[in-house]
Order: structure tokens, then C-alpha cells, then sequence
């Protein structure tokens, strides 16, 4: 049996849970928001095998579980009061301690990686853990410190969002956008090399890769729909840079983004999801992603049996 | 070169060390904003980082992180400003050739201390009886029960003193302990000391069981935090552990709590 979390408005989350009933695979699914109006924890530190979840009249023991699925998400600030956003916090707080420390095999743990609000420390972390090259970078609130980069890019700069909030990777246009540099004072903003050429998302699960390449006519690729994807194998160094990634940040299922300089052939590491939107990529795999999702699950449950 | 403080300017632990530091020739900046100060983080290809943090031109040799404190975000524009403050403090500190107590790591931008992890990581660690739960309750092992909120550790109260009205809808953690056994200790950087003692030194015994947890702190960045065991000849065991001490925690003992600080920001 598997334990599943997450938010029922969550599309990723749904199609996990298709892709469990589809395999056969017992599973009890909780709702975040359902938990957060009525629900109850108990999780006590020493013992997190007698941890249980109550809801709806349910008790939901974590020492019953095999193995547990989540996307686990703060829902805080769309509390409608201040009572439920606390509880909100609260929830997901003792919730990602518990499946951060639980006997059992999670994707996943909700403290194995939390760069990813800091997207240059991010991509220097984890590019030494893949021995991979990143595209040259300045974060600053310094405007000549951005005239200086420009002049060091001769394919052009990117600037977009230094944190987690997504923005859109914007070209920039010195006509459109010399004059609004003094405002990076008081926020400062990531200009990065332009890498000129395709993207590639790879999902990796456990030791498993699976990866797409996009053509787009956008240079944001997912601005737009008119893009090619075109499954790829990946050269043997990205491959187990993927896999030593997913050991590095004791996190089972990622999703990896490249980018690949058309002239040269170089691949680009920009960042890693612990919380990849997938679905997409695993329709056009046939299932392959979810698959082997379910499949490390299973097999971590029976290495767990075993011991 | 002076020392910056990431922080809030009515921070008493802040204010409190900046004073100590001046008295002994070292400038600092208690800096919330970005107004005074220019930062750039610098990457090439092959990962090389370079950091300039300065105000008036003059760069920091230190930083204490002390965290920032959002203001309540009114609109989807202040939300997206404090994420990129929060982002670029993060690569900036984390990645600040220089030493800096607290530094950011891949596991939060404070020091992300939490009991559940150091027993994953330190194998034989025994946790005091505690419970996460949406209502205080009283864990067996201990003669008092002492409740916070698990969204901002704050203190409630006494399991004993509190009735079910002075709970509100949230999430707490119930602690059991044994007031005759706790003891509070400060890391500052290389230095451990017992703020629970007159002189403030570990002893012995103590100190060499907490080598394994101290280390573990270390590894993950924590150069100033507080932690709470009970320790007898029964043993050792873990109540909290904590990456914002407070000035009055380690009051009695400031001046050699500050001057570690200073020695592990100047070295």
C-alpha cells in the first residue's frame, strides 16, 4: 500500500494517482486542503513508525504503508483566514519533517533539496555534483556591473528571476531596456550568457533516465505551444551526472534542465525540480517515467523487506 | 573591511553584538535592505564564483546571518520582490568567500536544524519524548511538557498551565522534559559553551558525547545555534535545537559569546 499526499487541484498529482491505479498499485490518497480544515496529525518524534494522519474518520498509519508518494505544497497563503493559513504552515512544516526522516522510501523527501529558491547557488551546487558546465552569470544590483557583463557575451544575455518564482527567460534589448537598468537597485536580477540552441528535460528516477529534447521558436520554450519534442539518449557523462544527482541531493525523481549550444554541442546545466510538473513528458513516453516511479517505489519496499 | 548583519535593526542580538564589536575597533552594518549596499555574485562557466558585497565601496570580510524577515507581502509584486531579495541574499552569503556565521546552505538559508535530521545522521542520538500534533498533548518521559508552535517555534506555554481555549488552530510540538536534567548550550562557531553553568564550560563528559552532533551542525553550516538536551548518568537526550539565540539566552556569558563571534569573523 502506498501512502500519497498532495493537493487535489494539483494536475501533477492526479495524474500520479492515475498512473498508480493504472499499475494496480494499492494507494490511499489525501487531500491537503481536506486535511488542513479537518484533519489531525500525530507524529511522535522518537517513534515516526506509530506517526498517524486522521481524516474524514480515517487513521492513516505510516507503519502501514510500503512506500509513500507526495508533492507536498504550502498552501498557506491561499488560506481564507489566518487560523487555516497557520494550520496550513503548521501542516507543512510536521509534514516534510516526518516524510524527511520516515522508515519507508518517499519521492520525496521534502528536505533533500532546497536550493531551488536560490537559483545561482542552485546551479553552482548542483553542476559540481554532475560535473556539468552552467551558462556564465551575473546576479546584481548593479547596473554597470551588468554593462560589464554584457560586453564579455557576444551571443547576447538572458536576464529572468533569481529564486523560485517563475518568470520568463526575457532576450535583452539594450534599446528596450538600458534605461530601466537603474531600477535593478532595490531588486536585484540574474543576466546570464545566451546559450543558443535546443533545451533538453531529463526525468531521472533512481538510476533510470529518460529525456526530451525541445526545438521551440520562442526562447522560452514554455511560452509556447509550437514546440518539437523529440525523445533523445543522452551522451554517457550527462546520463551519470543525472544519476549521481539524484544520490547528491537524496532525492529520488528529479526533473533536469539543459540547454545545448547549437555551434558547439555543449551542454548547459540550468537547474533541477524536486517537484517536476511531468505528466506531459510521460504521456509522450508512453508511461515510462511513471513507471519507474512506481517501479523504485516497489523495489525499495522489497531492499527494505529484505533488511 | 567591516562586518555586515543580515538582519532586523531592533534585532537586540544584533545590536547588542555591533556595539561589542565597535567597542573593539570592528565597524559593522545592520543591513534589511538593499538600499546602501551593492552586491554582485559573478559565475563562469566551470562554476568559479565571484562575490562583492560593500557598502560605500567597501567590501564585508564577515557576515551573521540573522535571516530576513518578510514584511507581510500585500500583492503579487511585493511576493515576487521579497522571493528575489530572499534568493539573491541566499547565492550571495552562501557562496561569500569570507566567513559567515549561519551560512546559507542547499538545506534552507538559516541553518535548517531539525532534531528529526540530526537523528537520521547521527546514528545513537536519543530524541526526547515529543509530538507533532493540531492539539498540545502530553507525551509520557518527563514531569513537565512544554508547548510551541511548529510554524515559527514559538513558545505557548506549560502543557500544566494552558486550557483547551488558549489553543488556536495550528500545529505544535509537545516536549516532555525534565527541568533537574536540561541543559542549554550555545555553538558559536569553534566555541561550545553551557549556558546552563556559572562559567559556561562543558564538561568533559558532555562535551565528548556531542562531538558527533556538533560536527554534524558544522557540516550543515550552523555556527551559531542553541541546543537543549537533558543529560544525566542515565544519558543524553535532545529537546530543540535552534539557528536564532537570543541575546538574553546567553546574556550572563555576552562577553565571550561575542568575542568567539568576532575571533570566527575576523579569522
Amino acid at each position: 500500500m502506498i501512502l500519497c499526499l498532495g493537493l487535489a487541484a494539483d494536475e501533477t498529482f492526479l495524474y500520479s494517482l492515475s498512473a498508480l491505479k493504472r499499475a494496480g498499485i494499492p494507494f490511499h490518497a489525501i487531500d491537503l486542503v481536506q486535511l488542513a480544515y479537518g484533519g489531525d496529525i500525530h507524529i511522535p518524534l522518537a517513534d515516526l513508525s506509530s506517526a498517524e494522519i486522521l481524516l474524514h474518520g480515517q487513521r492513516y498509519r505510516l507503519c502501514e504503508y510500503q512506500g509513500a508518494w507526495i508533492r507536498l505544497l504550502d498552501i498557506s497563503a491561499g488560506a481564507p483566514d489566518a487560523d487555516l493559513e497557520h494550520r496550513s504552515q503548521g501542516l507543512y512544516q510536521a509534514l516534510s519533517r516526518m516524510f524527511s526522516a520516515a522508515p519507508l522510501p518517499v519521492i520525496n523527501p521534502p528536505f533533500g533539496e532546497n536550493s531551488n529558491f536560490a537559483k545561482v547557488f542552485h546551479a553552482v551546487t548542483l553542476a559540481a555534483a554532475g560535473k556539468w558546465q552552467i551558462p556564465r552569470s551575473c546576479l546584481t544590483n548593479d547596473r554597470h556591473e551588468v554593462q560589464q557583463f554584457l560586453r564579455t557575451c557576444p551571443d547576447g544575455v538572458i536576464f529572468k528571476g533569481a529564486s523560485a518564482v517563475k518568470t520568463w527567460a526575457t532576450l535583452y534589448d539594450r534599446q528596450a531596456h538600458e534605461e530601466r537598468l537603474p531600477l535593478i537597485k532595490d531588486c536585484p536580477v540574474l543576466f546570464q550568457e545566451r546559450i543558443v540552441g535546443p533545451d533538453v528535460r531529463v526525468h531521472a528516477v533512481g538510476d533510470q533516465v529518460f529525456a526530451e529534447m525541445i526545438t521551440s521558436p520562442d526562447l522560452d520554450y514554455r511560452r509556447v505551444r509550437k514546440n518539437t519534442y523529440r525523445p533523445i539518449s543522452l551522451p554517457t557523462t550527462i546520463a551519470e551526472g543525472c544519476r549521481a544527482l539524484t544520490a547528491f541531493c537524496e532525492t529520488p525523481f528529479l526533473g533536469i534542465d539543459f540547454k545545448v549550444q547549437e555551434k558547439t554541442g555543449e551542454w548547459f546545466f540550468l537547474e533541477a525540480n524536486s517537484l517536476p510538473c511531468y505528466q506531459g513528458y510521460d504521456r509522450r513516453a508512453g508511461g515510462a517515467i511513471s513507471q519507474a516511479i512506481i517501479d523504485w517505489l516497489m523495489a525499495s519496499v522489497r531492499c527494505c523487506s529484505a533488511q | 573591511m567591516g562586518i555586515l548583519l543580515l538582519g532586523q535593526p531592533n534585532d537586540e542580538t544584533l545590536v547588542r553584538f555591533a556595539a561589542f564589536a565597535e567597542k573593539h575597533g570592528q565597524a559593522c552594518v545592520i543591513a534589511p535592505t538593499w538600499s546602501d549596499l551593492n552586491c554582485s555574485v559573478q559565475v563562469e562557466r566551470t562554476g568559479s564564483v565571484r562575490v562583492r558585497l560593500e557598502k560605500d565601496r567597501t567590501p564585508f570580510q564577515g557576515i551573521i546571518n540573522r535571516g530576513v524577515s518578510p514584511a507581510q507581502p500585500a500583492n503579487a509584486d511585493q511576493i515576487f520582490l521579497e522571493a528575489e531579495s530572499l534568493a539573491t541574499w541566499w547565492s550571495a552569503l552562501a557562496c561569500f568567500p569570507g566567513p559567515v556565521i549561519n551560512r546559507p546552505s542547499r538545506w534552507g538559508f538559516v541553518p535548517h536544524l531539525d532534531l528529526l535530521t540530526l537523528a537520521r545522521l547521527v546514528p545513537g542520538v536519543v530524541l526526547a519524548p515529543a509530538v507533532l500534533s493540531t492539539t498540545p498533548v502530553q507525551p509520557a518521559g518527563g514531569p513537565e511538557v512544554n508547548i510551541h508552535r511548529v510554524r515559527d517555534r514559538s513558545y505557548v506555554g506549560r502543557f500544566s498551565s494552558l486550557s483547551a481555549c488558549d489553543y488556536r488552530r495550528d500545529v505544535y510540538v509537545s516536549t516532555a522534559f525534565d527541568p533537574e536534567r536540561t541543559r542549554a548550550l550555545l555553538l558559536v562557531g569553534q566555541s561550545l559553551f553551557d549556558l546552563s553553568t556559572r562559567t559556561g564550560e562543558v564538561e568533559r563528559e558532555l562535551s565528548e558525547l556531542l562531538v558527533p552532533c556538533v560536527q554534524v551542525l558544522q557540516r550543515r553550516q550552523a555556527t551559531f545555534c542553541s541546543l537543549i538536551v537533558e543529560w544525566n548518568e542515565a544519558g543524553l537526550r535532545f529537546l530543540s535545537l535552534n539557528a536564532f539565540p537570543l541575546y538574553y539566552h546567553y546574556q550572563r556569558l555576552a562577553e565571550r559569546v561575542h568575542q568567539a563571534l568576532l575571533e570566527y569573523l575576523q579569522s
